[in-house]
């Protein structure tokens, strides 16, 4: 089993703060460039999304859930913030970069594609046009304006494929209720 | 669930979704179930996002924050029960004499021409200034940091330090060690401290700092392994030792 870094980054750890880092950045960056509006933004809410998880490691409780679901908890919270902060953004410049590389593998990636396969199962027994506007608003950041421009369906046809898409992976994947402590 | 659970739940998964949207409600703070639909969206995520290649630029970035952070959370030495109070005035004497004695050496020296041995310009740096910041090495992640143990002394005032060395192997002909500062005045990649090799790991080694810019606020030591040109921005790939404060 791959080993949890969290509690010795939380000690500061510099060869445990090192391999969080390369295990976890290709996957912080390749959300980051799907959800920001251009490199310099997404190199920008990397790096803000990486000292968050420094600052916020030593609150980490195992209960909540596994190493990668605490990162990309704070990943994801510092990137509705920051689209929240700087506005609706154009679709057009909601495209990838052509230039993004995919990434290599890592060695001590084990878990991590226990866990891409657990949720890329669950994603698959959604309902493809569930799975299509969660995959828009959740991994690219899209609005819901922009996914009905999209994919051609009413406004209120893509909120009902997201929340009751939410609610379907929530089932398939055990999520229980969260309590309120350790990510606040 | 009743009809109104279902629909407060709908409510809750509608509000985390699109969450990112500027006018879109925010999900309540510490409601438990609004937390468990952000906990399935992270999950959804790790499938969502493929990873990409992080750029070099951007790695140096991270790993320089993230010194920065061991620097200012990185284990710490408990501070050992002083002695000064029983013995002050004999170890101040002596202190003081041998500050008085490496000055007048130095000075002397200096006159002559003759180059002063580096370790004496740390001693002496150590004599004259007492600001300076006295910092152990903590060895790093790399396997060629070999049993790496010593210090790092830093003058702000001066602008001066040395580092010691013991236990940290020789580099083939290809490679250097390389220092760098993690200023926590300035933003960016840490401040390049110059290149130095090792000739022999079982003697004491002094080497100057030679930092190509003013640091203002040093918060931690780094030394890597680098080719023997240097670089102007480490991958941080081999890190041998760390000193923070």
């Amino acid at each position: 089993m791959t080993e949890n870094l969290l509690p010795q980054v939380a000690a500061g750890s510099p060869g445990a703060v090192e391999s969080f880092l390369r295990r976890h950045q290709n996957m912080v960056w390749g959300l980051a460039r799907r959800f920001c509006r251009s490199a310099e933004d997404a190199e920008d809410a990397t790096q803000e999304i990486f000292v968050e998880v420094w600052k916020s490691a030593d609150r980490y409780d195992a209960d909540y859930g596994s190493e990668v679901t605490f990162l990309m908890t704070i990943a994801r919270r510092r990137l509705i913030d920051r689209a929240r902060r700087q506005g609706r953004r154009p679709a057009t410049e909601l495209l990838e970069d052509a230039g993004t590389l995919p990434a290599a593998a890592v060695a001590d990636q084990a878990e991590l594609q226990d866990e891409v396969q657990r949720a890329q199962q669950a994603l698959s027994q959604l309902r493809p046009e569930q799975r299509e506007v969660l995959d828009l608003a959740l991994g690219q950041g899209r609005t819901h304006q922009e996914i009905s421009a999209a994919i051609g369906i009413p406004l209120g046809t893509v909120k009902s494929h997201a929340r009751r898409g939410l609610m379907r992976l929530r089932e398939l994947l055990g999520v229980a209720d969260v309590g309120t402590e350790g990510l606040a | 669930m009743s009809g109104l659970d279902v629909s407060h739940m709908e409510a809750l998964a509608e509000a985390v979704v699109f969450a990112h949207e500027p006018d879109a409600p925010v999900p309540p703070v510490g409601d438990r179930q609004a937390r468990a639909f952000e906990r399935t969206a992270a999950m959804a995520l790790v499938a969502l996002a493929p990873p990409a290649e992080v750029p070099a630029l951007l790695h140096t970035r991270l790993a320089a924050d993230a010194l920065r952070f061991c620097a200012t959370r990185g284990d710490r030495v408990p501070p050992q029960p002083s002695t000064l109070g029983r013995r002050a005035a004999p170890v101040l004497t002596f202190v003081f004499g041998l500050a008085a004695g490496l000055v007048l050496y130095l000075l002397v020296a200096g006159r002559n021409g003759d180059p002063v041995p580096t370790a004496q310009q740390r001693a002496a740096l150590l004599a004259a200034d007492a600001g300076v910041v006295r910092l152990q090495w903590r060895a790093g992640p790399s396997p060629l940091r070999g049993s790496v143990e010593g210090d790092v002394v830093w003058s702000e005032a001066r602008q001066e330090g040395y580092l010691t060395f013991h236990g940290l192997p020789p580099l083939d002909a290809e490679h250097r060690f390389q220092l760098w500062i993690v200023d926590g005045s300035r933003e960016g990649a840490p401040v390049d401290g110059g290149l130095f090799t090792i000739a022999d790991p079982a003697a004491e080694t002094v080497v100057p700092v030679q930092a190509k810019l003013p640091i203002g606020k040093p918060a931690a030591f780094v030394v890597t392994v680098e080719p023997k040109a240097g670089v102007v921005v480490s991958k941080q790939d081999h890190v041998v030792a760390i000193a923070s404060l």
